[in-house]
């Protein structure tokens, strides 16, 4: 009759540390899917340089930094804004794609061209790759003043630069 | 046989109580598991839907805009982003904002790239939120919070002025 006991008191134990073990399983589980679920590190793109043409036009070389790129394709989720003075009044607005920006080319370092994943941007395909530069074209809506003027890119996944031009 | 009765009744009372305590930790267990999954359920729907405040400036003297991107993973019906709730306001003075009120303060929202046209904010895609204030907008320091139905978080400050 003890030994039944014992028996029982052994199983009782066992039955417990099973469910234990099985909880912390779908525990580590769902961290783990927890842990996918997280969106990726954003893109690190870094302004190299700008400079304003006239008044109401602006070039900036734009290096894809880190270690992701960004489809050509995606060109036409990221957002440019800008802000200057115009008729001695501050401005800050967004730009839209093709009428306030446009891609001009991708290039490494001072050549033209590159090797990985070439982008033509008038077919929309390629990879924007880090350590390759966009140049950027923005046709302001209204004329500059001249003095500073800001620049902010923002990437489809969060992904930012910005510079002050002076 | 009094000793077969006594070990009898303590054989009975050591299976009552490793039954017993054996139902309260598996209960307690259980109860902990599933407390952990809501937990970590909330917090996977929060990560999948997270919008980032990108940029804000006043469009005229009385009201300003706000663009907002979404930087998660699943899309977003635009008729949902009416429950989005805004706070927003000089530092000091941060406001709720109600979506489509009848008077200021007041925000309402129009996506600015739906590329695929169907009225869902995609991954990368972004919406402008318009803001009418009540009155003209003080220069200074602003602070704008866009909280997300799942509680997902996006806070800026931008200065108006100069």
């Amino acid at each position: 009759m003890g030994g039944f006991g014992s028996v029982f008191a052994v199983a009782t134990v066992g039955i417990i540390i099973a469910f234990s073990l099985g909880a912390f399983a779908k525990l580590t589980i769902s961290y783990m899917t927890l842990t996918t679920s997280m969106p990726p590190e954003p893109s690190r793109p870094h302004v190299e340089s700008g400079y304003m043409q006239d008044p109401e036009t602006c070039f900036v070389n734009i290096t894809m930094g880190g270690s992701k790129g960004l489809p050509v394709s995606k060109l036409g989720l990221v957002e440019v804004f800008v802000a200057y003075r115009s008729g001695g009044s501050l401005l800050s607005t967004r730009l839209e794609r093709d009428s306030g920006w446009s891609a001009v080319r991708v290039f490494v370092g001072s050549g033209a061209g590159e090797l990985v994943n070439p982008v033509d941007l008038a077919k929309g395909t390629g990879i924007w790759d880090p350590g390759e530069t966009l140049e950027l074209k923005l046709q302001l809506p209204l004329p500059s003043d001249g003095g500073e003027w800001y620049f902010l890119m923002v990437l489809p996944d969060g992904g930012e630069c910005s510079w002050t031009f002076s | 046989m009094s000793g077969a009765i006594t070990e009898s009744i303590l054989t009975i009372a050591v299976i009552l109580a490793a039954a017993t305590t054996s139902v309260a930790m598996i209960q307690s267990i259980y109860n902990l598991d599933s407390t952990n999954l809501s937990l970590l359920d909330t917090a996977r729907e929060s990560a999948l839907t997270q919008f980032k405040i990108v940029f804000a400036s006043n469009s005229s003297s009385t009201s300003l805009k706000l663009w907002v991107k979404n930087v998660g993973l699943r899309e977003v019906d635009s008729a949902l982003l009416g429950r989005f709730a805004l706070f927003l306001g000089p530092r000091g003075n941060v406001t709720f904002v109600p979506f489509n009120a009848s008077q200021a303060p007041s925000w309402s929202y129009a996506l600015v790239n739906d590329l695929d046209s169907d009225s869902w904010v995609d991954p990368g895609e972004s919406f402008e939120i318009s803001v009418s204030w009540s009155g003209e907008l003080p220069g200074g320091d602003w602070y704008a919070r866009l909280t997300t139905p799942a509680g997902a978080v996006s806070e800026y400050t931008f200065s108006l002025g100069g």
